[in-house]
């Protein structure tokens, strides 16, 4: 279980290094992505901070397809995720991994 | 009069009325910084106009004189003047998002060398008021002016990259909602604001590389039971961003399919071969509509499927309010989303940069309803 603002940041902000330090890239490439290689199953709780931007959330989740190399499936079987008061980011991210899918599967 | 006279004095005349013919179409800008002279110091003097607005370009001069005043204001440390006076007397009527604008050029103008003194309020106290609560009284007089997020309203911020998101949204949170938000509409506010200002980190400024130097500017009033929020660039403008993309086409074709077949039949009918028709599409398009191709979802100015979430969590703010309206300027174009409903105008004078605005009704209730 990762819980994003107990082992990553109160505050997570945008894509990318030059965002801030705890960009989505940060959270997937130092966390998120170790777990996934190291652990049969994952879930990822975002409880806690209710102001998570699409660009944080669209790096962290979709870039597990896009840059990491999973696949779709491999995440349904693997990943979870859970905001114990907004089911609207979950459904945001379960939106970007669907997204990074087809985007994948049309550029081959 | 001797012949030497007489010819002296006919040449004279002559390079006179050449002069004045060659300057009768030159059109000069009210606001323009006095000339520089030996002896007396160089102070220039910006009387503001009765509207100080830039909401009604279609209707009166206001937009232009607003612009026309602020661009003058940007540019006066480079045109060599190191003070300015700020006249608002004849001020009757100001907007708050021009004077986030106003607030950006004289901070700019600051760091360029000038320094501003107001010399005269406007006789409307609602005027003077929206002047003083902005913070731009403190600014000419201070020079720098730190965010103060602890009273009941705050001036203009102003920042770079993440700087104050979180400081923004608490303040909306706690003194607008008067801590009765959502969690729901907490994140819906979070992801906007930090979508708009990541946007500008993004794309506003392609061609500097420090991030410290990609301003921006925030403005955040409650208006009755308004709240009005707006985010300003001095960028590059939306419609200069959207026209280097490889899918402005597509979108284009998506968008406004019968623009682009009558656009490609024009080009056709004028000879334009195949090959340079991209080209002349991307010049012909107004800028009020290279904006809504920004908008349209999963597609920004940046050249990856992955980008566009901005446009989605800047629209959701209003789409989740059923009084909510979204305007943004950018450079010559203005699109304005109320209701679902989106419409384009084409501006008379191009706004320098980019303002995001929403106007949003605020329900205090809506905790109880949630």
């Amino acid at each position: 279980m990762i819980s994003i603002i107990k082992d990553f940041s109160k505050n997570p902000y945008g894509r990318y290094p030059s965002d801030g330090e705890w960009n989505g890239q940060a959270f997937r490439t130092k966390i998120l992505t170790p777990a996934l290689r190291s652990f049969e199953k994952v879930v990822v709780d975002l409880t806690g901070y209710n102001r998570y931007g699409r660009s944080f959330i669209d790096e962290a989740f979709g870039g597990l397809i896009r840059e990491d190399g999973f696949t779709k499936s491999e995440l349904d079987n693997k990943l979870e995720y859970v905001h114990n008061d907004l089911k609207s980011f979950e459904l945001l991210i379960t939106e970007r991994i669907e997204k990074a899918h087809n985007d994948t599967r049309n550029s081959k | 009069m001797s012949k030497d006279q007489e010819a002296i004095k006919e040449r004279i005349a002559r390079k006179r009325w050449k002069n004045q013919v060659v300057r009768q179409e030159i059109d000069y800008c009210p606001y323009r910084p006095k000339k520089k002279g030996k002896t007396k110091k160089i102070v220039s003097f910006f009387r503001f106009p009765k509207k100080f607005s830039i909401y009604s370009a279609d209707e009166d001069n206001s937009y232009q004189d607003t612009i026309n005043i602020i661009s003058a204001i940007s540019r006066c440390a480079r045109s060599g003047s190191q003070k300015a006076h700020l006249d608002f007397s004849q001020t009757e009527f100001i907007k708050a998002a021009s004077i986030l604008i106003l607030y950006a050029a004289i901070e700019q103008a600051i760091n360029e060398g000038a320094t501003f003194k107001i010399v005269s309020f406007p006789k409307n106290v609602k005027a003077t008021r929206i002047i003083k609560r902005s913070g731009i009284e403190r600014l000419c007089r201070e020079n720098l002016l730190k965010p103060d997020f602890d009273g009941d309203y705050i001036p203009v911020i102003s920042g770079s990259g993440g700087d104050f998101r979180d400081d923004i949204v608490d303040f909306i949170q706690y003194k607008i909602y008067k801590n009765k938000m959502s969690a729901y509409t907490e994140s819906i506010y979070g992801g906007a604001i930090q979508e708009a200002i990541n946007n500008v980190a993004y794309h506003a400024y392609p061609n500097m590389q420090d991030s410290s130097q990609k301003r921006w500017w925030v403005k955040c009033d409650l208006a009755g039971d308004q709240l009005f929020l707006a985010l300003y660039d001095k960028g590059v403008g939306i419609p200069e961003t959207v026209m280097k993309r490889p899918w402005y086409e597509e979108i284009l074709k998506s968008t406004y399919p019968e623009l682009k077949e009558k656009i490609t039949d024009e080009l056709a009918n004028e000879g334009i071969s195949k090959k340079d028709m991209i080209r002349y599409k991307l010049g012909i398009i107004s800028d009020a509509r290279k904006i809504h191709i920004s908008m349209i979802g999963d597609v920004t100015g940046t050249d990856q499927s992955k980008h566009g979430q901005g446009s989605k969590s800047i629209k959701a703010l209003v789409s989740e309010n059923a009084h909510g309206t979204l305007w943004i300027y950018s450079n010559n174009g203005l699109y304005k989303l109320e209701s679902g409903i989106v419409r384009t105008y084409d501006l008379p004078k191009a706004m320098p940069g980019t303002l995001v605005q929403w106007n949003i009704k605020v329900d205090l209730d809506e905790f109880k309803n949630d």
